[in-house]
C-alpha cells in the first residue's frame, strides 16, 4: 500500500514538473522566437535593399539598362527584382525589390511568424548637371575660395581647390583634384569626398538642341538678341531691326529653344520652364556659342517667396555666359537661372577694369568647364567687377529645365521600405 | 495507544510538514519564475513592437511619393532634440496607395514625464507620443524607459546644441543613433533594476531619403 502511494506521489509530482518545466521552456522559446522574428523581418529588408543595389549598380555602369524582372536566391532569402520605366520622355524608372523568407513549419509558431516579405520601392532619374550649384572642370590656376564665399547646394570641382578664407558650403562638396587649405578651416557642412571625376560632356548642347523638333529653333543669323517677356518672347538679329514677338506656349510647346551657331544676348522675366541652347564654335567671348547677358533674367514668380513657382531657366551653350558691361548692368545685375557653360566660364566681360558694378545676385547654379573671374579685390574690398552673391535655386534637387544636359547617370529621389 | 503509535503520528507529521513546505516553496518560486518569465517575454515583445514602429516610420524621413512635393529634403526634419523629433514624410495613411499618396505628413515623437505614469508600479517608465498632422496624439504604455536620439552630421560628428530647429539644422543631420530601453512596468518584487532591462540600440541610421546627392 505504501509503495503505491510512493509512487503516485512520485508520478505525481513528475507530471507537476513536466507541467512547468513545458510552460518555461514555451516562454524561453518564445522570447528568443520574438527576437528571432524580428531578425528575419530585418533580414529580409536587408535582403530587399540588397535587391535595390544590384539594379542600382546595373543602372550606374549601364545608363542603358532595359526593364527587366529576375529573381536570386541568397542565404535563404528570395529576391524577386524589377526595373521598369514609368516615364520613357524624362527616363524615369521604378526598382522594386521583393524579399522571401520561408522557414520550415514550426508547431510552436503560427503561420506569419514563419513567412517573411519586405518590399523596397525605389524611383531613379537621370542625374542631371543642373542639381548643382557649382561645378567646374578646372578651378583655375589663381582663383581662391575665400572666407566670403558660400555655395549653398551640392558642389562639384574636377580641379584642385583652393582656399584663402574660411569658406563655407553647406551641399556635399566633390572634387577630382587637391584640396589646399592654406591653414584655413573652411566648413564642409554637407561633407566632402575626394578622388572623384565627373566629366562634362562634349554632347551638353546637342542635347538640348536635339529636343528642336518639339520647341524652337533660329539658326542662319550670327547674332541673336532674346527677350523674354512673360508669356511671351520677342527676338531680332540686329539691335536695329524690327523684333518677332511669339508666344511662348505655341512657339516652344515642349520649352526647348535651339539657336545655332550664333552669339545670343539675352534678358528679360521668365514666366514657365524653358532652356535655351546655343552652339558655335568661337574661341573668344564674342562670337558663335556664347550667352551674353544684357540685363536682369529674372523669374515672373519668385521662387524665394513663393516655393510654388513654375518658372525655371536653363542657360546652355557651348562656349561661355558672359555678363556683359553695359549701362544696365552697371550697378548689380540679376541672374535667375541654371547656367551651364560646357567648354568656358561663367564670366564678366571686363572684369578687371572700371569701376565697381555691384554684386551678381545668381539664384540657380553653375557649372562650367573652366572657373572665369567675375571681379578683382581683397577682403570685402572689390576693386573692379562684381561681388558674387549665389544662392542654390533648391528646386533644382527635384526639377530641371527642359532636357537640360545629364551626368550620364541615375540618381535615386525616392526611396520607400 | 502505545509510544510506537505516537510515534508513527510525530514522524508523519514531521515528513507531511516538510512535504507540506517544500511544496508551498516550489509552488512560490514557480510563480515567482512564473512572473519572471512572463515578464521578460512582455518586455521582449514591446521593445520589438516600439523597435518596429520607429523603423518603419524613420526610415521614411524624407520620403514622398511625389518626390517633386519634396523639393529639398535636407529640410524634411523639421526639429530635433534628444528625445524629440519632428519630420516630414508621406505615410500610406490612405488605401489607395500603399506607398502614400504623394502629400506630405509631419510626424512627432516625444518622449513623456515618468510622473504621467504613476499609475504603475515602475517608476522609470515613459510614454513615448506620436502624432501624425493634426491628428490626436497616440500612445501606449509598453515600459518605455528611454528614447534617446543622437544626431551625427555629414561628417560623421556628434552634432550639439540640442534642440535644433530648421533652417540651422537644415543640411547637418545625415545619421541618427537610436537607444531604447524597456522594462517590466509592472516587476516581480518591485525589481527594476539594470540587468532586467531589454536594450536595443541602431547605431546608425543612414536616411536613404535624406542625404545630400
Amino acid at each position: 500500500m505504501g509503495g503505491k502511494a510512493t509512487l503516485i506521489l512520485v508520478m505525481g509530482f513528475t507530471m507537476i514538473f513536466l507541467i512547468y518545466s513545458r510552460n518555461f521552456t514555451k516562454m524561453a522559446t518564445d522570447t528568443s522566437q520574438n527576437f528571432s522574428t524580428y531578425y528575419y523581418g530585418l533580414k529580409c529588408k536587408t535582403a530587399a535593399a540588397v535587391g535595390i543595389n544590384i539594379l542600382n549598380n546595373r543602372l550606374f555602369f549601364r545608363a542603358g539598362a532595359v526593364d527587366t524582372v529576375f529573381t536570386i536566391n541568397y542565404d535563404g532569402v528570395t529576391i524577386l527584382d524589377s526595373l521598369k520605366t514609368i516615364d520613357p520622355y524624362q527616363n524615369i524608372k521604378k526598382i522594386v525589390s521583393i524579399a522571401t523568407i520561408s522557414l520550415p513549419h514550426s508547431a510552436f509558431a503560427p503561420k506569419e511568424e514563419w513567412y517573411f516579405k519586405e518590399r523596397t520601392k525605389v524611383i531613379v532619374k537621370p542625374s542631371l548637371f543642373s542639381k548643382y550649384a557649382y561645378f567646374s572642370h578646372s578651378e583655375g590656376a589663381s582663383i581662391y575660395w575665400s572666407g566670403k564665399d558660400s555655395i549653398f547646394g551640392p558642389f562639384h570641382s574636377n580641379g584642385n581647390l583652393q582656399f584663402n578664407g574660411n569658406a563655407v558650403f553647406t551641399g556635399l562638396v566633390t572634387y577630382g583634384g587637391t584640396l589646399s587649405l592654406n591653414g584655413y578651416n573652411p566648413k564642409f557642412l554637407g561633407g566632402k569626398q575626394g578622388n572623384t571625376h565627373i566629366q562634362i560632356p562634349t554632347t551638353g548642347v546637342d542635347t538640348v538642341q536635339s529636343y528642336a523638333s518639339g520647341g524652337a529653333q533660329i539658326s542662319g543669323h550670327s547674332k541673336v538678341y532674346l527677350e523674354f517677356r512673360g508669356d511671351s518672347i520677342r527676338y531680332r538679329y540686329n539691335t536695329t531691326s524690327a523684333w518677332n514677338y511669339r508666344l511662348l506656349s505655341t512657339w516652344t510647346p515642349n520649352g526647348v529653344i535651339s539657336i545655332v551657331n550664333a552669339e545670343v544676348h539675352i534678358k528679360g522675366t521668365v514666366k514657365g520652364k524653358y532652356s535655351v541652347g546655343v552652339s558655335g564654335s568661337s574661341t573668344s567671348l564674342t562670337g558663335s556659342g556664347n550667352i551674353w547677358i544684357e540685363d536682369n533674367i529674372q523669374y515672373n514668380t519668385n521662387p524665394r517667396t513663393n516655393p510654388n513657382s513654375q518658372d525655371m531657366l536653363g542657360l546652355v551653350a557651348e562656349k561661355n555666359i558672359v555678363v556683359a558691361e553695359n549701362t544696365a548692368n552697371n550697378s548689380n545685375v540679376i541672374i535667375e537661372a541654371a547656367l551651364f557653360a560646357q567648354e568656358g566660364s561663367f564670366i564678366v566681360e571686363d572684369y578687371n577694369s572700371g569701376s565697381p558694378r555691384g554684386t551678381i545676385w545668381l539664384y540657380g547654379g553653375v557649372v562650367q568647364y573652366t572657373r572665369g573671374a567675375v571681379g578683382t579685390g581683397s577682403g570685402s574690398t572689390m576693386y573692379t567687377g562684381y561681388a558674387k552673391n549665389y544662392k542654390y535655386d533648391t528646386r533644382l534637387q527635384s526639377t530641371y529645365p527642359p532636357h537640360f544636359p545629364g551626368c550620364g547617370s541615375f540618381e535615386i529621389v525616392s526611396w520607400f521600405e | 495507544m502505545g509510544a510506537q503509535v505516537l510515534l508513527d503520528i510525530v514522524g508523519s507529521v514531521i515528513i507531511g510538514g516538510l512535504l507540506l513546505m517544500t511544496l508551498q516553496r516550489f509552488n512560490n518560486e514557480n510563480v515567482a519564475n512564473n512572473y519572471k518569465y512572463a515578464g521578460e517575454l512582455v518586455v521582449q515583445k514591446n521593445l520589438v513592437e516600439i523597435v518596429k514602429l520607429i523603423e518603419y516610420d524613420f526610415r521614411k524621413i524624407g520620403y514622398s511619393a511625389d518626390y517633386a512635393h519634396m523639393p529639398d529634403r535636407a529640410k524634411s526634419i523639421l526639429r530635433a532634440d534628444t528625445s524629440t523629433i519632428w519630420f516630414l514624410t508621406d505615410l500610406p495613411t490612405d488605401t489607395t496607395s500603399s506607398y502614400g499618396n504623394g502629400v506630405l505628413d509631419t510626424v512627432k515623437y516625444s518622449l513623456g514625464a515618468t510622473s504621467e505614469l504613476t499609475s504603475t508600479p515602475n517608476p522609470n517608465d515613459r510614454k513615448l507620443y506620436r502624432q501624425v498632422n493634426n491628428s490626436a496624439r497616440t500612445t501606449a504604455n509598453l515600459g518605455l524607459t528611454q528614447f534617446k536620439l543622437t544626431y551625427f552630421d555629414a561628417n560623421d560628428v556628434k552634432m550639439t546644441g540640442m534642440p535644433a530647429t530648421m533652417p540651422v539644422l537644415g543640411y547637418g543631420i545625415k545619421e541618427i543613433m537610436i537607444d531604447v530601453a524597456v522594462e517590466n512596468s509592472s516587476a516581480y518584487d518591485n525589481d527594476y533594476s539594470y540587468q532586467n532591462r531589454a536594450l536595443w540600440r541602431q547605431i546608425r541610421l543612414s536616411l536613404r531619403n535624406y542625404v545630400t546627392r
